[in-house]
Parts: C-alpha cells; sequence; structure tokens
C-alpha cells in the first residue's frame, strides 16, 4: 500500500470515557492462577494492573456519547454542523440497525448528517482517521465525529487466562474539520484476512448461528474455558504478525514522509500488550519519554486505546505535534499515520458513572 | 550465535537454568511470545506461534531456526 496523504484537515478535539468500575488484576486473578508467583508474572508479562470495566446495563455507544457531548459542549459547537457521524467498533448496541445512527438521534444531530458503523477492532482508530480525513476534505465547512471504542469484556470468558486479564472497556470522540492550514497527515493501511483465525467469534454471526452447541463451554490445551460467543485469541500468532509487519510499514510511512523517530513529538501504538509494545518499542529504538501508554492502569482498550492514550499523559502545559499512531490486531488489519496535534484540544478523562 | 549463547539465552528469557541440547521445553503462552522474540532479536527472523507447537525440546528448536544460523 503506497502512503495516503491529505492536507488542509485539522483534528480539532479528542475526548475519552471510561466506566467508573475498577478491576483490580491482583484480585481478579487469584482465583483463576493460584500460584501467587506465576499471577505476578503474567500481570508484569501483559502489564495491566488494573482495569475499568463496563457494568451489563452500560454499552459503547453510552462511553461514546458521553465522550461526544463533552467535547461538542466544549467546543460550544453548533450540532448542526457535524456533517458526519462514523462508529468504530466490536461492540455495538445490535446486530442492526447500525449504532451510528442510534447515535444520531441521541445526540440530536441533524437528519442530513452521514452515519455508518465500522467493524474494526485495535486498527479501528487509525481507520476511522482515515476514512474521517477523507470525509471531512469533502464536507466544506462541517464537523466530522469519529467514535471509537469498545466493552471488551461483554465477550470475554472470565476464566479465559489468556483474555480475561487484558482488556479494559472505553469510548472515544474526536472530532475533524476542514481547515485552512496546511497540516498534513499520512496513513498506510493493510489487511491481512489469511489470519482471520487469530483473534475471532466463531459464531454468533450468519457464517456459524448461535445454537445450544454454541454456548457449551470448552476446555482448551492451556485449560482456558470459553464458548464459541466467547472471544479467542492466539497470542503468539498475533505477536508474529505484529513484528513482522507493523515495524515495515511503519518505517514505509517515515521514510515516505521523509521523517525519522526522532523528528516525532509522541508515538503512540495500539496498547495490545506490555509486552509486545515494548519488543515494537525496543526494536524501533523509540525513545521511553515519547512512548505514551496507557495500559497500566485501562489496560487493552481496543479501538479506543490511542486516544485513551493520548488523554491520560496529555500534558496541559505542552501540546502534542507531530505523532505517530498505529494500530495492529483482529483482521488481521494495521494502520499508521502521522499527525499534527499542535492545534488538538484534549479534554480529561470522562468517568461514567 | 554459538548455540551455548542460545542455551543462555533461553535460560534468561524462559527463567530456567542449566539447559543443553538434550533439555526439555514445555512452553507456556507467554514462553512462546519471549521465545519469538528471542529469534526476532537474534536470528533476524519472524517466526509463526504455530511453528513453535512441536518444539518440545531445545534441539527442536535449534531445527526449526536453522543448524546453518549456528556458529561453530
Amino acid at each position: 500500500m503506497s502512503v495516503i496523504h491529505f492536507s488542509g484537515v485539522n483534528i480539532v478535539g479528542i475526548s475519552t470515557c471510561v466506566p467508573k468500575d475498577i478491576v483490580r488484576n491482583v484480585e481478579f486473578g487469584a482465583s483463576l492462577i493460584s500460584d501467587k508467583d506465576q499471577l505476578n508474572k503474567t500481570i508484569q508479562t501483559i502489564g495491566v494492573e488494573q482495569r475499568r470495566v463496563a457494568k451489563d446495563s452500560i454499552c459503547t455507544s453510552d462511553l461514546c456519547l458521553a465522550s461526544a457531548e463533552k467535547l461538542i459542549s466544549e467546543l460550544s459547537l453548533e450540532k448542526i454542523n457535524i456533517g458526519a457521524l462514523i462508529f468504530v467498533s466490536q461492540t455495538p448496541d445490535y446486530i442492526l440497525p447500525a449504532t451510528a445512527c442510534v447515535l444520531q438521534n441521541r445526540l440530536g444531530l441533524s437528519k442530513e448528517t452521514i452515519a455508518f458503523d465500522v467493524n474494526l477492532g485495535c486498527s479501528g482508530y487509525v481507520y476511522g482517521l482515515y476514512i474521517a480525513h477523507s470525509l471531512a476534505a469533502s464536507l466544506y465547512g462541517k464537523y466530522v465525529l469519529l467514535l471509537a471504542g469498545d466493552t471488551i469484556n461483554k465477550i470475554v470468558s472470565k476464566q479465559d487466562k489468556s483474555n480475561a486479564f487484558l482488556f479494559g472497556d472505553a469510548g472515544t470522540a474526536t472530532l475533524l474539520k476542514q481547515s485552512t492550514t496546511e497540516n498534513q497527515t499520512s496513513f498506510n493501511l493493510f489487511t491481512d484476512g489469511g489470519g482471520e483465525h487469530a483473534l475471532k467469534i466463531n459464531d454468533g454471526g450468519y457464517r456459524n448461528q448461535t445454537t445450544f452447541q454454541s454456548f457449551e463451554i470448552q476446555k482448551d490445551e492451556d485449560g482456558n474455558l470459553r464458548n464459541a460467543l466467547n472471544l479467542y485469541m492466539n497470542g503468539g500468532d498475533i505477536f508474529s504478525f505484529t513484528i513482522r509487519e507493523v515495524p515495515k510499514a511503519i518505517n514505509q510511512l517515515l521514510s515516505d514522509t521523509t521523517l525519522t523517530i526522532d523528528n516525532l513529538d509522541a508515538i503512540v501504538f495500539h496498547q495490545a500488550n506490555q509486552f509486545m509494545i515494548n519488543f515494537l518499542a525496543n526494536k524501533m529504538k523509540i525513545p521511553q519519554e515519547r512512548f505514551l501508554t496507557s495500559l497500566k492502569l485501562y489496560g487493552n482498550t481496543s479501538s479506543a486505546s490511542i486516544p485513551l492514550s493520548l488523554v491520560v499523559n496529555c500534558d496541559s502545559r505542552k501540546k502534542y505535534g507531530k505523532t505517530l499512531l498505529s494500530g495492529f490486531g483482529v483482521g488481521l488489519s494495521w494502520a499508521n499515520c502521522i499527525v499534527d496535534l499542535s492545534e488538538t484540544t484534549i479534554l480529561d478523562l470522562i468517568e461514567y458513572e | 550465535m554459538k548455540k551455548q549463547d542460545l542455551f543462555t539465552a533461553l535460560e534468561e528469557y524462559l527463567e530456567l537454568s542449566n539447559l543443553n541440547e538434550d533439555s526439555s521445553l514445555a512452553l507456556t503462552s507467554i514462553d512462546i511470545l519471549s521465545v519469538i522474540a528471542l529469534i526476532d532479536e537474534n536470528f533476524d527472523m519472524q517466526i509463526k506461534a504455530s511453528e513453535l507447537k512441536d518444539v518440545k525440546s531445545v534441539s527442536d528448536l535449534i531445527l526449526l531456526i536453522g543448524t546453518d544460523k549456528f556458529e561453530a
């Protein structure tokens, strides 16, 4: 994939929301891994000490809605000026209609709003930004609202050691608009559906419809218990895909934009797990002080992990400038972009009651 | 890398001791990540997790990497 450039589209603001309920992995994991040393090693390897988990009654759309309402209010935006709404998630409200349609109504946006869902996870925020840039470039004077988030804990088996410690829930809102500035955003985006089985929920769609067998708990070779409606992840395959493809893709983007890591003010990877992002950072010689993370306190929040990392590391005294964002995972799908966030308003984290 | 260096690296990555070519390996899911990382860093080879499924010993791992990749 060649690099795609946009100029004159600005990321106006970013807002994020997490559920108030905190799950601490030391307490959560005690019943799952009885050996204390083994439990500590697991927590240390994945790098997640605690996570925010949504109650059953809270959906991804609720977290995104709270983020969007705050962003619109803080920026004193007229809702009539929002021309498009993109909802990126793998945990929508319904199979149909699209959650973006539900959110258009809940947000009180105009009926002239373009609204649709995008079913992507770990790469979803960068894909969403690419689509939002394309729309903003054609919607003169209108804002594009990108809502990205997931409540992955709803689909993870609590008895699956490979997943149960990892995921946090979060929803985000990002506003974009055409601007008169010359700032350039550059993207490269990739797909390899040959890896579809590495991260998957097998049943519940229309290839494998839900049956009584879908609910049967199966034990895998590592002793993890899950059913066919729970998330399955082959961490090893995801890791080998990531180290094979992601550095190569980032180097291509840097080369095409004649930039180096040293020219970037901040670097944010999808928060897959500590082992993986540390490995990538070391391999790419990324300095710790410009490498933003949110894993320790929020876990892997899927499509929300990149904006959440921007928010929780935001220093009100210094704005982010040129920033590399990299998302990779389920699909398999991966995407990178270099954006200028020097004019972007980044709001404080919201807690959803 | 010499084979002895691989034994030392495996001991460090997998928190094991006294490894040699005949040592057996029972790789957990976390160990698999470590071994993929070790091979990438030391041999610039990107192996798939599924390729490690049949690795039950250090000698299996050496065969997977390729005996020609090691210094005499």
